[in-house]
Formats: C-alpha cells, sequence, structure tokens
C-alpha cells in the first residue's frame, strides 16, 4: 500500500490528540450518566454465546465441576452394575447348580432339531 | 472453538474506549457542543446493552454501531428541531442523515494540520473517507471496518487502497509533498 506524505502523516496524528477528548469531557459524561442512574461497577451478566459452556472461565468452572461429578456417578453406576451382575452370575451358578431343576446338559435345554443316527437306531430297536 | 470472552464491564468499556466514542462522533460531524450528549446517549445504550454482547464483533466495532446510531437520531432531532424553526419539511431517516455528508472536522475550531486533512477528506466519498478515518485515525483492522460499514475485508482493502492514493494525490497538490525538493508543507 502507497505511503502516505509525511505531511499527511504529520496532519493524522495532529487531529486525532486535537479530536481527543480532554480529562474533564471525560469526568463530565461519567458524571451525567450517574446522574442518569446508570450503575457502574457491577460485573454484568453474560451475552448469550459466553452462556454456552466452556467460554467464561467462571461458567467454564461450574461445568468441569458439574461434568466430573456427572463422570464419577456415571463410573461409580457403571461400577455397581458390573458387580451386580457378577454377583448374580455367581448366585445364579451357584443356585442353577443345587436346583432341582438344573439341567444336566445344553443337550436337555436345546433339544436338537434333528434326530441323531443313535435315536433313529434306537427307535429301530423300539 | 471460539476465544474465552472476557466478562464486559461498563467501566472498562467506558475507560478504554470514550476516547473512540467521542473522537468517531466528532468524524461523524457532531458539533464539539453537543459531544456530551452524544458521548451520554451512547453509553446510556451501552449499558442497556452490555448483556446482549456476545464477543462476536469487537468492542470497538459493536460501540461503533451505536455512535452511527445515535449520531443518526441526534441529526434528525436536530433537523426537526430546526425545520420546526424555519417551517420547512423534515428529512426522514438514516438516508437522510447520510445524504448530507458532513464535513469531518469541519466545526471544529481546529490547528493547521486538522485544516488540511478535513479539506482533503471532504473530496473522498463518504464511504472512502470513512474507512480511511477509521483505518488511519482509529487504528482498526480490514475486519472491524468491515463490521462496523457491512463490508467484505476484501471491499474494505480496496477503498482503504484508494482513499490512501486520492488523500495522498490531493494532499501533495494542495499542499505540496514534503518529500521532494521544493515541497511547501513544512
Amino acid at each position: 500500500m502507497s505511503e502516505l506524505p509525511r505531511g499527511l502523516q504529520n496532519a493524522i496524528g495532529a487531529s486525532r490528540r486535537e479530536l481527543s477528548p480532554s480529562e474533564t469531557d471525560r469526568a463530565r459524561v461519567w458524571q451525567r450518566l450517574a446522574e442518569a442512574g446508570v450503575q457502574t461497577g457491577e460485573p454484568v451478566e453474560l451475552g448469550a454465546r459466553v452462556r454456552a459452556i466452556g467460554d467464561a472461565p467462571a461458567k467454564r468452572s461450574g461445568a468441569v465441576i458439574y461434568l466430573a461429578a456427572a463422570s464419577v456417578a456415571i463410573a461409580a453406576g457403571a461400577l455397581g452394575y458390573v458387580a451386580t451382575k457378577r454377583w448374580q452370575g455367581t448366585e445364579g451358578s451357584r443356585a442353577a447348580a443345587t436346583s432341582p431343576y438344573a439341567p444336566t446338559s445344553l443337550a436337555s435345554v436345546v433339544p436338537s432339531a434333528k434326530p441323531s443316527a443313535n435315536d433313529a437306531k434306537d427307535a429301530g430297536h423300539d | 472453538m471460539p476465544p474465552p470472552l472476557t466478562p464486559l464491564q461498563f467501566d472498562a468499556v467506558y475507560r478504554e474506549h470514550f476516547a473512540f466514542v467521542w473522537r468517531t462522533a466528532r468524524y461523524l460531524g457532531v458539533p464539539r457542543g453537543e459531544l456530551e450528549d452524544v458521548a451520554q446517549d451512547v453509553f446510556l445504550t451501552v449499558q442497556r446493552k452490555l448483556s446482549d454482547y456476545d464477543g462476536r464483533v469487537s468492542v470497538k466495532s459493536w460501540l461503533y454501531g451505536f455512535v452511527r446510531r445515535v449520531v443518526a437520531d441526534h441529526r434528525r432531532r436536530y433537523r426537526r428541531k430546526e425545520s420546526k424553526l424555519r417551517g420547512a419539511p423534515e428529512e426522514q431517516g438514516l438516508d437522510a442523515y447520510e445524504s448530507v455528508q458532513p464535513t469531518p472536522l469541519a466545526t471544529l475550531e481546529s490547528s493547521e494540520a486538522l485544516v488540511r486533512l478535513d479539506r482533503v477528506l471532504a473530496l473522498l466519498t463518504p464511504e472512502k473517507r470513512e474507512t480511511f478515518l477509521l483505518a488511519e485515525l482509529e487504528e482498526m483492522t480490514a475486519a472491524e471496518i468491515g463490521e462496523v460499514m457491512s463490508a467484505n475485508v476484501n471491499t474494505v482493502y480496496t477503498r482503504l487502497r484508494a482513499a490512501r492514493e486520492e488523500i495522498s494525490a490531493h494532499y501533495t497538490k494542495m499542499f505540496g509533498d514534503p518529500n521532494t525538493p521544493g515541497g511547501r508543507d513544512e
């Protein structure tokens, strides 16, 4: 980009200074705002985007705590579930082993659809 | 993921951007004697809207939007008052304000440098003048200028390049080039 003439650069710098408010201007407007009831110095609620988890530090720490607690709860739930299942498995096996209704073999639980060759032979003998 | 956003506090916005609001209102043609009213109205709006700021644009761009609107309202009220006094029909809306093309810095009791800058700025189109002022005096980025002027970054660069070339040519023609022997400036 072309460079501005030095005189123009100086004019820009001078203009910036000239156009800037004085401390009196600043204080006077502040005073007027206070008189108009503007509350100052208070943290303001964050905007919509900031409300999303992870944007604002305060919200973020809250979200982290929440997520950590949720993770612990889920992990505890999962462990509990696994332990219960294992316990049920052990107890179930024991109960099954001692039950009068306990199947003696898998074959009795899942009967073969086709009669075996031995079955046919036995049938023949009968 | 967007960068973390620090919550805005009114005091901090006022402290850091009061000068920006003040200067930009002046560029937009607000007379010196009415700047306090305009600045007050801008910051009243800021206070009301502070919780709406979502960080999608820079704070400067966000503020500049308020400055423009408040200045436009201010001008409308001013014209209404004037037209009532004169009995002339009043102009309506922002367009009326834009069409006036206020001479920047015109109302200032200013130094030689300001007078010169004012004279060359007056030769630019409003878009180029605004782009130039925001870039050179306020040091806003092309992205920020694009946000406030609803233009894409390439358009901003094009306008800025053209503004710089035009303004340099006008300035040299009117006041001489201090970088060349015999330049009339300084």
